[in-house]
């Protein structure tokens, strides 16, 4: 139990259940809350999205489509995805409906060296320079190395415009690691 | 919880038939009755309240690794804070924590004991689109900054409110040698907003 805020005679406790308000003047009101709504509750209290269409473009998040988890961006109001589970590849134009917010993708404040982008880990993310798509104004992209051997391994999705192309290692250059906002 | 379409700042829900909803000045409730409950939050409130909502099991500050900035609780206040890397003489086991207070307009500092703090979540880096073009006297003064300072590397740091110190603009601690400077703004470059999860 964590009391976390007295305030115009209210006091909200949060449980390992759910949120609960009490007051001189009131009843209790309690709220059970799972996982998804605790995340949920987070979000707004934060500000950020609620929901996949209130994504602004140039966001790297964690998503839940079809089953399984992606790394996704979004622009021109549609997402582009990429798996981090093994046996996935890119979605391409998933709508809003279609797609579950988990958390947005954050890099650490104090991270080791970057690395090779031979030797980073299947299913890791990264922000990564993607200059050589070919647009000017692509200069930051999300990587997501693909779990499979394949002689492009990397899924590269430029935060700015969704373009998503298959990658050599020698065509990824790794800026910071992404984590999940836990 | 049923989600509808909301703005950026609020959100509609129901759970076990009570309603909620957030607003910019915090909760609002509905009772199974339709009985209006609401608890106004400020920032720091609506900050400690999300941080008690994170499903993370946080670590003792005994052993967590210097440099690495945390929200935390010590007292009544929230606060910035960054584990020093060496033990101060005097204190007790265990090396100490630098605070910077979260309280609007004042960003004090102190030297506190492991067992005088509460971590309350991690903090972490935003994309450094958001610092692009920002000027450093112009950021929220409870809104802390990953920043370079000099030749210290990467600092974090809360802007000063005015009843601080005119002449002091931020209060900033170093993540390589924890330790507090108060550079003005034209001295520190802004790298990326922190938040919690």
């Amino acid at each position: 139990m964590k009391t976390v805020a007295a305030a115009n005679d209210r006091t909200v406790v949060v449980s390992d259940h759910g949120l609960s308000v009490t007051g001189p003047d009131i009843d209790p009101i309690s709220l059970v809350l799972d996982d998804e709504k605790r995340r949920t509750l987070r979000r707004a209290l934060a500000g950020g999205p609620v929901a996949a269409s209130g994504v602004p473009a140039g966001q790297p998040w964690l998503v839940y489509y079809n089953g399984r988890y992606w790394a996704g961006t979004r622009a021109a109001g549609k997402w582009m995805l990429a798996g981090v589970d093994p046996g996935q590849d890119v979605a391409g134009g998933a709508y809003d409906e279609d797609v579950r917010l988990i958390t947005r993708l954050v890099t650490p404040v104090i991270d080791g060296p970057i690395r090779e982008p031979g030797h980073a880990r299947a299913g890791s993310m990264w922000l990564a320079s993607s200059a050589w798509l070919g647009t000017p104004e692509a200069d930051v992209s999300v990587a997501v190395r693909r779990p499979d051997l394949s002689e492009t391994p990397w899924v590269v999705m430029d935060l700015a415009s969704g373009m998503t192309t298959t990658s050599y290692d020698r065509n990824v250059e790794l800026v910071s690691r992404l984590i999940t906002a836990r | 919880m049923t989600t509808t379409e909301a703005t950026p700042m609020s959100i509609i829900g129901t759970a076990n038939g009570r309603s909620i909803l957030v607003r910019d000045q915090g909760l609002v409730l509905v009772g199974t009755h339709g009985e209006l409950t609401s608890v106004v939050l400020d920032p720091a409130q609506r900050l400690a309240l999300r941080a008690a909502l994170a499903d993370e099991d946080l670590p003792d500050p005994r052993d967590v690794e210097p440099g690495v900035p945390f929200l935390a609780r010590s007292g009544d206040t929230l606060h910035v804070a960054v584990r020093q890397r060496h033990a101060i003489p005097g204190t007790e086991k265990g090396t100490p924590w630098l605070l910077m207070a979260m309280t609007p307009g004042l960003a004090r500092q102190g030297i506190v004991n492991p067992g005088s703090v509460t971590l309350l979540a991690e903090y972490q880096r935003l994309g450094t689109a958001e610092a692009s073009g920002t000027d450093p006297g112009t950021v929220a003064p409870t809104e802390p900054w990953l920043l370079t300072h000099g030749d210290e590397g990467l600092c974090v740091g809360v802007r000063n409110g005015p009843v601080f110190h005119e002449e002091v603009d931020w209060a900033i601690i170093s993540l390589a040698d924890p330790i507090v400077r108060f550079p003005a703004n034209g001295d520190v470059t802004l790298v990326a907003p922190l938040d919690i999860p």
